[in-house]
């Protein structure tokens, strides 16, 4: 156990300290990015991973964070501190409205609801240019004000913002898990009719669990617009909630390490592929394919089995030893 | 405690069970006999109201319940186990108590998201009874094995673990020994005697004639969903009707 504790300190420390290695601004950016994906796949993985529904919600609810927190910051003049938990409720609120007909679907009823939901959300923001822009999307959306001198129009600044609310996402996941509610869900997932005999309401505990994944998905995109400073649909397509769910599969569902592997790797992989140009596609398709060919329970899953091989290797060593 | 009244299930033009009346008394341990098919389990799940009844209504505590949602039929105090192993397959033996404790453990969200006192007490509490219940059902020694690792008896006794953990006034077992040994038959009669002591009424299901004759005080027995005997266990051994209907005409009952 100490040995975790250990590891997680220092990946922690690591985190904090990223802004000041020589990486490039670029790179930087992309972690930023990551982390905010870290959030959204977090959340998918409420109700993806532990309780077992795919929804194919995930990038509609980024998308009414990111505009929500965008909107009433510009339009209305509301601080950005007091939009982005705004945002977190009001895609809460949407996630209680499509939860509530989703949830009494199972299986691919239950996929097509949730990416008619994302579908609909795409085509309001596209066409209601009085609203969102349309295609040309918001420009100018203001960075959340300075706090003791801090100034978060800063990518450095911004870029901690972004970590300590990873880590807030992370930790309430944890405890989450560790209660009965998030006991509940893993019931749920594994045995709906003994979930009911143990007493558990299944619409009840189902809609917690996607109004959770719905709220971190609008707390991501709300993080992410007061990043670029700029809103339009393109990154709220269906395209990017199968990208959130592949996400949750790579890095291993139903784990919390899982997502923040698998958002990591959903961003940076095209990217780094860049090298090779027009096979970039077809190179990424493939690894995707092969990864989710071998390593059905996720990288999470492969990590653990090498880390228990060299344990006992190292024990049996130290045995011969003596 | 427990009242079936004029209970009928029809599926189309199937009738399930029918016209179906009986009591179990506090304390008690009732058996549903009664070859395939005859809606033992039908009546199970219009208890437990994972079925809703055609007709009829079932009373607990003087309570209509029939048209409840099971979660809420469990949280008033009725526990029951299914026919086919049921059990959370991927987590350990003591995960799967823990499961079964869901009402027990008081605490809201906000309690579990900063671990108050609240919340820890009521873990601790947890704790205590998980390992109260492992030792009842014998499988404490086990419990941080993978209930798919364990034998298939162990698995059915985790089961009964699971039903039993949030002290229930009633439990039923859908079958409790099915596909099992005659002498792991033995270790599960032990236990249902032994929760029958620790106070909870039991109604169960069984096929295996050893069991349900060693630990029934009463029997009913069923035939294409009605009711054709109820009575003591020697009482029904004799019964012509149920001789007749579930052994089909063989006679040698023991």
């Amino acid at each position: 156990m100490n040995k975790k504790r250990i590891i997680l300190t220092l990946i922690i420390l690591f985190s904090f300290v990223i802004p000041f290695l020589d990486i490039g601004s670029y790179n930087l950016h992309l972690v930023s990015y990551s982390l905010i994906w870290v959030i959204l796949a977090q959340g998918l993985n409420v109700i993806q991973g532990f309780t077992g529904y795919v929804s194919i919600a995930q990038a509609g609810f980024f998308g009414i964070g990111a505009y929500s927190s965008a909107i009433l910051s510009l339009n209305l003049g509301i601080s950005v501190w007091l939009t982005i938990p705004l945002a977190i409720v009001i895609s809460g609120i949407f996630g209680i409205l499509i939860g509530y007909p989703a949830l009494r679907t199972q299986g691919h009823y239950f996929a097509i609801v949730t990416m008619s939901f994302t579908m609909i959300i795409w085509v309001f923001m596209m066409s209601s240019v009085k609203f969102t822009g349309g295609e040309e999307g918001i420009p100018n959306i203001p960075s959340p004000s300075s706090v003791f001198g801090i100034d978060f129009s800063l990518k450095e600044n911004y870029y901690y913002l972004i970590l300590i609310s990873v880590l807030i996402t992370i930790l309430f996941i944890y405890r989450l898990m560790q209660s009965r509610v998030g006991r509940a869900f893993i019931t749920i997932r594994e045995n709906e009719q003994l979930a009911q005999a143990v007493g558990i309401s299944l619409l009840k505990y189902k809609m917690l669990s996607f109004t959770i994944s719905a709220m971190l998905g609008g707390f991501a995109g709300a993080l992410y617009v007061h990043y670029t400073h700029f809103v339009n649909p393109t990154p709220f397509t269906v395209d990017y909630s199968l990208n959130a769910i592949l996400a949750v599969i790579l890095g291993g569902s139903g784990t919390i390490i899982g997502p923040i592997i698998g958002a990591f790797i959903m961003i940076f992989l095209p990217e780094y592929l860049r090298i090779a140009e027009e096979y970039r596609l077809i190179i990424y398709a493939v690894m995707l394919i092969l990864i989710v060919f071998y390593m059905p329970k996720g990288i999470t899953n492969l990590i653990k089995i090498a880390y228990n091989k060299v344990l006992s290797k190292v024990a049996r060593k130290s045995e011969t030893k003596k | 405690m427990l009242k079936v009244e004029n209970i009928t299930k029809k599926f189309g033009g199937l009738t399930a069970v029918n016209n179906v009346s009986f009591k179990l008394n506090k304390g008690e341990i009732l058996g549903l006999i009664g070859p395939n098919g005859s809606g033992k389990t039908t009546i199970f799940n219009l208890i437990t109201s994972f079925l809703k009844p055609t007709s009829g209504k079932v009373k607990f505590n003087d309570e209509d319940i029939s048209h409840m949602s099971s979660h809420k039929v469990s949280n008033r105090g009725i526990s029951r186990t299914f026919q086919i192993t049921s059990i959370l397959m991927d987590l350990t033996i003591e995960e799967n108590i823990r499961a079964g404790l869901f009402k027990t453990i008081k605490t809201n969200f906000i309690q579990d998201i900063f671990q108050n006192k609240t919340y820890k007490k009521q873990e601790e509490k947890a704790d205590v009874r998980v390992k109260e219940v492992l030792k009842t059902i014998g499988l404490y020694d086990k419990k941080n094995l993978l209930a798919r690792n364990i034998p298939p008896v162990d698995q059915r006794k985790l089961m009964i673990g699971i039903a039993i953990a949030k002290e229930p006034q009633i439990l039923m077992l859908d079958e409790p020994a099915a596909g099992t040994s005659k002498e792991e038959q033995k270790e599960l009669v032990d236990i249902i005697r032994k929760l029958s002591q620790l106070g909870i009424t039991i109604l169960v299901i069984e096929h295996h004639m050893d069991v349900i004759m060693n630990v029934c005080d009463r029997i009913i027995a069923l035939n294409f969903g009605k009711k054709i005997a109820e009575g003591l266990p020697e009482e029904i051994q004799k019964d012509k009707d149920v001789i007749e209907a579930y052994l089909g005409g063989e006679s040698n009952v023991s």
